[in-house]
């Protein structure tokens, strides 16, 4: 079965990418650090956040990083197309956060079809919680 | 600060196998549900045969030795002033159930700016064929130049 894929011919520079919006949990940080292995107790021990100066528990960055992956791969369809994603984590994710994943196509390079996407995450403030992130897709 | 005589330390080669199970558990961790991270027999008839790891599944495998950095006697961080700055992967190919990946990772540099430490670890990551298939670069600040 082929897999649905965005074609580079689909893509033009200003496009965005269909945002995704998620409500952040403390369940959400505790599945999260089983899976990843990161059990640092910030993420899982509201005590011991609130010690560290947090509100509450605060989302993992990496949890939230993939989140910003998952927009993008919905977006493209074969999450093989994702070539590189960086980004700096920034403002903290508590419970109760909504958290919105965006992204705009920046540039296009018609060799090796690669499109460049300009991405982040805002939380229900507007405060931005994943920043300077880019991301590179390699288009069919 | 952290002694800037460890830049380009590099770290014993790790080696780690890709798990079925532990793929699904990290995407739906990640809220990610897509069949070709879920669903074995719909992704055996895709061009990859089998699932395939999320992209970001890569916090696992790719940085697994960010953790034996962090915690290097030789560098003496501060876990409690620590934070995980900025985070970069490349991805070369997929991985698949069964992969033994191993991990070549390496200080690759260690500055200040103001009370800021700044320690970068890099890892490039290798499968069982010896493609490369992920590159990491993780940058974590160590806050109030705490030691």
């Amino acid at each position: 079965m082929p897999l649905k894929e965005l074609k580079y011919s689909e893509v033009q520079v200003g496009d965005e990418v269909t945002p995704f919006v998620h409500t952040f949990e403390k369940m959400d940080a505790i599945i999260y650090a089983g899976a990843s292995g990161d059990f640092n107790p910030i993420h899982v021990d509201s005590d011991v956040a609130k010690l560290a100066g947090h509100p509450n528990v605060i989302a993992h960055g990496l949890f939230n990083m993939a989140l910003l992956g998952k927009t993008i791969t919905d977006w493209i369809g074969n999450p093989g197309n994702l070539k590189k994603l960086s980004c700096q984590f920034r403002g903290r994710v508590i419970p109760g956060d909504t958290v919105t994943f965006s992204g705009v196509v920046k540039a296009k390079e018609d060799a090796g079809q690669l499109v460049i996407l300009g991405v982040w995450a805002e939380n229900q403030d507007g405060t931005r919680v994943l920043e300077r992130a880019e991301a590179t897709v390699k288009l069919p | 600060m952290v002694d800037h005589k460890w830049i380009g330390k590099v770290y014993e080669p790790l080696v780690y196998e890709i798990g079925r199970e532990k793929m699904k558990e990290y995407a739906a961790a990640a809220k990610d549900m897509n069949p070709i991270y879920h669903d074995d027999a719909l992704a055996a008839d895709t061009k990859y045969g089998d699932i395939i790891g999320m992209p970001n599944f890569a916090a696992v495998y790719a940085l697994k030795g960010a953790g034996y950095c962090l915690l290097d006697p030789d560098l003496k961080l501060n876990m409690l002033m620590l934070v995980h700055g900025s985070q970069e992967f490349e991805w070369f190919d997929v991985v698949k159930p069964g992969d033994r990946i191993t991990i070549y990772g390496k200080v690759a540099d260690i500055y200040e700016k103001g009370d800021l430490d700044f320690v970068v670890y890099e890892d490039e990551v290798r499968n069982q064929s010896d493609q490369v298939v992920v590159k990491a670069k993780s940058t974590f600040i160590i806050r109030e130049g705490g030691r």
